[in-house]
């Protein structure tokens, strides 16, 4: 009995910590000084970055701002909030950072989980570049709905992960 | 008597969470399978479940602003609003009768956690998967309504009718309304249905010793 209400209490901390996490950082984000200084040149980092793989066998694609371009055809993507892996992010950091854990782990999480979810989201631009090449119609299934799900599945795989490798409490701290 | 190490060296663990390597990724492969049924049929139902939804947002925008009796039709694979202002403001305003704002809206954006919890929870193999589904639905549905509730007052509130804005909400409530859209579309329907996966998994069956 005791050991279930100490679950829920540490299960009720978790889920209070990530939630104000979560929205704090959400609505920080939205914030005109975040758009300029943070959400904006990692979104056009990300743009160049998804340019860079593309070039690797299409050198027809070309970048300006977070716009990515096919020269030989003149279609053009531009990579919007929502499509950056921000969010996704602000997600998997919350969920580390709420859940009880040495810093050292944490760290190392957060650097793996950005890690995972840039490296995703970089396929997901690039995928939907040649896409949206192909038929807008599924283009926009995929960027609407079914990337958007991809992402947070591959932010929970980390998560769960991260989890897994977590040093074992001590029974007699876990129940402290 | 001599303690018996545990075969999971991590310890006594709950549902997904601790889970082993090789069961989360079984977990993620699941999750994609179901999520082909579960999303086909989502868009085959699109129609029943945009207008169940947009009704809730409805009665939320007419809870919220100044409008009157919303009506919501389905066009076009998108729901279109109907709201007109309500009868305090059509009087103060001298607008014509019969005004109305519309608005179309892609309820889909918000919808698509339903289909995306129901492949978590049957990827997680869920007990008592029915009422669990159900239940999480219904939740997903609400927070679903909530962010087109939020698109909707946006749009009512940034539309002009016969030369005047019937709606003009004040910083706080448009900063309301834009964090709800926002919310709606980007955290609701991908992070709630993962949060209730978590929630709904149930304990982890013990390690086979």
């Amino acid at each position: 009995m005791a050991a279930e209400s100490c679950n829920l209490a540490a299960m009720t901390r978790f889920a209070l910590v990530f939630a104000g996490i979560v929205l704090a950082l959400f609505a920080a984000q939205l914030t005109a000084p975040a758009q300029a200084w943070v959400v904006g040149p990692w979104t056009d980092a990300v743009a160049h970055v998804a340019t860079w793989v593309a070039r690797a066998f299409d050198p027809a694609v070309t970048v300006a701002g977070a716009t990515l371009y096919s020269q030989s055809n003149g279609f053009a993507v531009t990579i919007l909030a929502g499509c950056n892996g921000l969010e996704a992010m602000i997600v998997l950091l919350a969920a580390i950072l709420a859940y009880p854990a040495p810093w050292k782990h944490r760290l190392a999480g957060l650097a793996g989980g950005v890690l995972a979810v840039q490296l995703l989201n970089i396929v997901r631009i690039v995928s939907l570049f040649y896409i949206g090449q192909w038929s807008v119609a599924v283009f926009e299934w995929a960027h609407l709905y079914a990337w958007q799900a991809l992402i947070m599945l591959d932010a929970l795989i980390v998560w769960l992960l991260w989890l897994r490798l977590l040093p074992r409490i001590p029974p007699a701290l876990a129940t402290a | 008597m001599a303690s018996t190490p545990s075969p999971d060296p991590a310890g006594p663990r709950d549902g997904l969470i601790g889970a082993a390597p090789r069961d989360i990724l079984l977990f993620a492969a699941r999750t994609l399978a179901w999520a082909v049924l579960f999303f086909g049929a989502w868009y085959v139902a699109a129609q029943p479940i945009s207008l169940a939804t947009s009704w809730i947002a409805a009665r939320i925008v007419e809870a919220t602003t100044p409008a009157g009796s919303a009506r919501i039709a389905w066009r076009n694979d998108k729901v279109m609003f109907t709201i007109p202002p309500d009868a305090s403001t059509a009087y103060r305003d001298r607008l014509p009768a019969g005004m109305s704002v519309d608005m179309e809206v892609n309820t889909l954006k918000q919808t698509y956690g339903v289909p995306f919890f129901l492949a978590l929870l049957a990827a997680a193999r869920a007990r008592r998967y029915a009422a669990k589904a159900a239940a999480g639905a219904a939740i997903l549905v609400v927070l679903a309504a909530i962010g087109i509730a939020c698109e909707v007052a946006i749009g009512f509130g940034t539309t002009q009718v016969a030369g005047t804005q019937p709606f003009a909400p004040g910083a706080a409530a448009g900063t309301l309304f834009a964090l709800g859209f926002q919310l709606g579309t980007l955290i609701f329907p991908c992070v709630v249905p993962v949060v209730l996966c978590l929630a709904f998994a149930g304990p982890a069956r013990a390690p086979a010793a």
